[in-house]
């Protein structure tokens, strides 16, 4: 048996998403998914499936842009990338997250 | 945030494709993640495997994706009607009762709105209509409007600031030649040279008048309106530049109006003022007119009639000779053509309208509100299954929305018929043509309201409850006990009461005015108008300048009709008697001195009275000889007038009708007769009144009404007066011919009209009620079911298991009752309402008693309906198994 590994939490996984376009620029669905299991270093267990209902929520935000494209091996793929409201979204993001679990390990703490 | 929602509301109309579009997306990324695991040395099958299995489950990622494709509250909506729609369909006949019920509310409301509309609110059909107001001036010490004369309008021209321009218009008749059927008399207008103009609507062939075409005698132009030119002329274009004869004079037409239109009210002609410009050394040798204008852009009507007051005031003292202490007013256009009072008793019809709505609303709450109560199971499995409490009560809001809205539609569609309805009713009347009922955007806008309003009022109640049964699923007990419907029992027998209380003030006032027509059909009129026939013409003065010659011709048309072997009886009256077309001349009685008296005044001819049927019941009639003009001023007065002025011995006495005139002796006193009413019968509570009948020779007249009491049916007799008339005067034609019986039947026109509308107000507020008891007793009855039928099986006396599902619903229609007598009596006093009643204080009782006993009555038997059934029927079988509603 494996040890479990933790979920990522809601609302994490949209900001892992924004960061990881901010970096990587445009990429497909899976590319986004290998990434962040990449990051993470398989210490958190992604469904690669439910980022799609993540990106659905970005582009309805108008956070990213989508266009289908090929993939470096040929294939036919939809690639995301940020879009400029997306960029300026990406820092107010990290803040409110990084407040977010600040307090979160106060709490624990206290 | 505004914009992720209309994304998300786009991204409804594209869902089918994002779907697709997600599946073909997930398949590149299976295939992508697969081709990775066999670089990485897994054999295709496994890495497929791999692949999917990493991706997570399809099924939740899918429906989360589609949730997210979706706007919640209308979805919610959308199955919320659904739902709806089922629910209401398990219950038809309930269902089909409540939305007829709304489509009567509704359609009776729609009906008096636009007609509230029209005549109170509708602008005329002029450019920026309702900024088009009347001017008048006032004289400040009887609140009189006076209308102004040539020199007063250009006074005011020359002074105001506030109008646009100001422009004037007299209403009169014009006879014009045809050859085919003789003279024709036409509704005219005589206007200043560029009214028309004024008000923004271009003639649609031809010019209107041009500046300085007004104000002569010598008048050479005409307009016509589209129906005379399309009557008269075919529409031929060619008709512009031909001449007419009108009044016996050739006029040129110069231009033809469009279709539809008429001014200032129904006229079908126009001509410019007729008559020279006085000199300001004989200010008032023209004749008098109404004036109008378009307020300037920013001026409100205040402020014009505040300028209009000053304006006046000085004009009144700078010619304090001619002028009594003037003021002004400034008034919507149409108002002085209304009859008076209508406004006042339309808003009344309209209230009445409302609260048959009231309680068509107090009847759906009821429904559903028992619905509500009988579907507590449904609301504990719906609270079972994770609806919130919100949803629930919104399902019975959009239940009710449903019920309403269908009622609404299906009322506004019957309204469509019904204003044809309503406008042959009122045909008769003297209005402007754009008075008149049909719905248009401002109606149709307030009736939407209107029903969403009602929609909600009855839903609340049902969502109210509802939500308490919500509460009751949530703290465990299945659905509320009997006692937790207490409050709610309360408030439903509440509307019932309400309702029963409208009801019955609704049927009072039918009753009230159904009287008053009984009474105006009964009432001794102190004439006989059956065998009379009337006719009136106008003699165009110009034509006919010569008194004596003018007076000759007239009494020889008497003559002459009196000679006719179909005739008894003939004479010439100023106006249409009997129709409220009276003067009121305040009079004073020589030795005497009581200031404000007044009376309705009449000049006659000798032989008016044995025309009319009306005694003479002291003194004489007036001689032929006195209807000559010139002769000796003479006057007759009724009964009431002498016995309260003129003392023990009324004649030879002497009266003058106003101050200055010459002293006329009094040489008879007739019956006293009725002088009907110029507004439809409202406010004929007057009726009769102090009346003076002055000899047709004391004044000249240019116009003139024939009566003549015929042998056989007098409207048959027309034809003959058109003759023997034009045989005097060939350019003459008549107007308002007929049997006088009919003329006057129809000047009385509010009577019939409004007691059958409140008639129909106070029937459907009966039935609307009665049918909302009977659901209300039924409902009870079937909560009260197996209570019921385990008395009777246990051999409690019927009639009293009966009478105690009665005596509450009895309760609520006793105190409903009680409620609408005290608030009837009240409405008796009603100013509004007092104006459409004719001499009934003394059936007021006998109404009210009456509408009580009908009320209490029919209300009683519709809720004795249900219990008896269950009485007569018991079913007593599976009495004591599970209760199944």
């Amino acid at each position: 048996m494996k040890e479990p590994k933790s979920q990522v939490p809601y609302g994490a996984l949209e900001l892992l998403v924004l960061k990881t376009l901010q970096s990587m620029g445009p990429m497909h669905g899976f590319g986004i998914a290998r990434r962040i299991e990449q990051v993470s270093e398989d210490l958190v267990h992604l469904n690669q499936g439910s980022i799609y209902p993540a990106l659905l929520r970005l582009h309805q935000k108008g956070w990213i842009a989508t266009e289908w494209g090929t993939s470096d091996n040929g294939r036919r793929a939809k690639f995301y990338s940020l879009t400029r409201l997306g960029a300026k979204q990406v820092k107010a993001e990290a803040e409110n997250w990084q407040r977010l679990t600040t307090f979160v390990a106060k709490f624990l703490e206290s | 945030m505004t914009w992720e929602w209309i994304r998300r509301a786009r991204s409804i109309v594209t869902r089918r494709r994002l779907e697709d579009d997600l599946g073909d997306e997930i398949q590149s990324h299976l295939e992508l993640a697969a081709a990775e695991h066999v670089r990485r040395g897994m054999t295709p099958e496994a890495a497929a495997h791999r692949a999917r299995r990493d991706f997570g489950t399809h099924g939740s990622m899918r429906e989360a994706y589609r949730d997210r494709l979706k706007l919640p509250v209308l979805d919610d909506c959308v199955r919320d009607v659904r739902y709806g729609l089922r629910s209401v369909r398990r219950t038809p006949v309930e269902t089909l009762v409540a939305v007829v019920t709304v489509a009567i509310a509704v359609g009776l409301t729609t009906v008096m709105l636009s007609a509230a509309y029209g005549a109170i609110l509708r602008p005329p059909p002029f450019q920026k209509g309702d900024r088009v107001m009347g001017l008048g001036l006032i004289e400040r010490t009887t609140g009189r409007t006076m209308q102004m004369e040539a020199l007063d309008l250009r006074d005011f021209r020359a002074r105001q600031t506030s109008f646009e321009a100001l422009e004037g218009y007299y209403r009169s008749r014009i006879s014009i030649a045809d050859d085919l059927h003789g003279p024709q008399s036409i509704a005219a207008a005589f206007v200043t040279a560029n009214a028309l103009d004024h008000l923004g609507v271009r003639p649609a062939l031809g010019r209107t008048f041009r500046t300085g075409e007004d104000f002569t005698s010598s008048v050479d132009g005409a307009v016509i309106s589209h129906a005379l030119w399309q009557a008269r002329y075919g529409g031929q274009p060619e008709v512009i530049g031909t001449t007419l004869e009108a009044d016996g004079h050739e006029v040129q037409i110069v231009g033809v109006m469009p279709d539809g239109f008429r001014f200032p009210a129904n006229e079908d002609l126009w001509m410019p003022m007729a008559f020279d410009m006085p000199s300001d050394s004989d200010r008032s040798a023209g004749r008098s007119f109404a004036v109008f204008g378009r307020l300037r852009d920013g001026v409100s009507r205040q402020t014009a009639e505040t300028e209009a007051r000053a304006i006046a005031r000085r004009l009144g003292e700078e010619h304090p000779d001619l002028f009594p202490p003037l003021s002004a007013g400034v008034f919507p256009f149409a108002e002085p053509m209304m009859p008076a009072g209508v406004d006042a008793v339309l808003v009344l019809l309209l209230a009445a309208a409302l609260a048959v709505t009231l309680i068509a609303c107090a009847n759906l709450a009821n429904l559903l509100t028992a619905r509500s109560i009988a579907r507590g199971l449904e609301i504990g499995i719906r609270h079972a299954l994770g609806a919130t409490r919100r949803q629930v009560a919104r399902q019975f809001l959009i239940e009710s929305m449903l019920v309403t809205l269908s009622g609404g539609v299906l009322g506004v569609a019957l309204v469509w018929m019904g204003t044809d309805l309503f406008n042959a009713a009122v045909s008769g009347i003297v209005r402007p043509y754009w008075v008149d009922v049909r719905i248009d955007g401002p109606v149709l806008a307030a009736i939407l309201v209107l029903i969403v309003a009602v929609a909600a009022a009855a839903g609340t109640l049902p969502a109210w409850h509802a939500s308490r049964e919500f509460d009751g699923a949530r703290s465990g007990s299945a659905g509320l006990r009997a006692r937790d419907h207490r409050g709610l029992g309360t408030a439903m027998a509440g509307l019932v009461t309400v309702q029963v209380a409208l009801s019955f003030v609704l049927l009072v006032a039918a009753g009230l005015i159904i009287a008053s027509l009984i009474n105006l059909k009964t009432i001794n009129r102190g004439y006989d108008a059956e065998h009379v026939m009337s006719a009136s013409f106008l003699l165009p003065r110009s034509a006919y300048p010569d008194l004596d010659a003018r007076s000759r011709l007239l009494l020889s048309v008497v003559e002459r009709a009196g000679q006719h072997p179909g005739v008894d009886r003939a004479a010439l009256v100023r106006r249409e008697p009997g129709t409220g077309a009276t003067f009121i001349w305040p009079f004073a009685v020589e030795g005497e001195n009581e200031p404000g008296a007044v009376a309705d005044g009449l000049p006659v001819t000798h032989e008016y009275f044995e025309t009319m049927g009306i005694g003479v019941v002291a003194g004489r009639d007036f001689l032929p000889d006195e209807s000559r003009f010139g002769a000796e001023p003479v006057l007759i007065v009724n009964e009431t007038l002498a016995s309260r002025h003129l003392g023990p011995h009324p004649i030879g006495r002497r009266i003058r009708v106003a101050d200055g005139e010459p002293w006329l002796t009094v040489v008879g006193v007739v019956e006293d007769s009725f002088i009907g009413s110029a507004s439809g019968g409202i406010d004929l509570g007057q009726n009769p009144a102090e009346q003076i009948y002055m000899s047709w020779g004391v004044q000249s007249h240019t116009i003139a009404t024939l009566v003549v009491r015929t042998k056989t049916d007098p409207a048959a007799f027309v034809p003959e007066a058109h003759a023997l008339v034009a045989g005097i005067f060939p350019d003459v034609g008549l107007f308002a011919t007929g049997s006088l019986a009919d003329a006057i039947d129809r000047s009385m026109w509010a009577f019939p009209l409004f007691g059958g509308l409140f008639s129909v107000f106070g029937a459907a507020a009966l039935s609307i009620s009665v049918v909302g008891l009977y659901g209300i007793v039924s409902f009870s009855v079937g909560q009260r079911r197996r209570e019921l039928r385990m008395r009777i099986a246990l051999g409690a006396d019927p009639v009293g298991v009966v009478w105690m599902t009665l005596r509450s619903a009895l309760g609520q229609v006793g105190l409903g009752a009680a409620v609408g007598v005290a608030a009837s009596l009240a409405l008796v006093r009603l100013p509004s309402l007092q104006r459409m009643l004719f001499d009934v204080p003394a059936s007021e009782l006998r109404i009210v008693a009456g509408v009580l006993v009908v009320l209490v009555s029919t209300a009683f038997l519709a809720a004795l309906v249900a219990p008896a059934r269950l009485v007569v029927r018991p079913d007593l079988t599976g009495l004591l198994g599970r209760e199944h509603s």
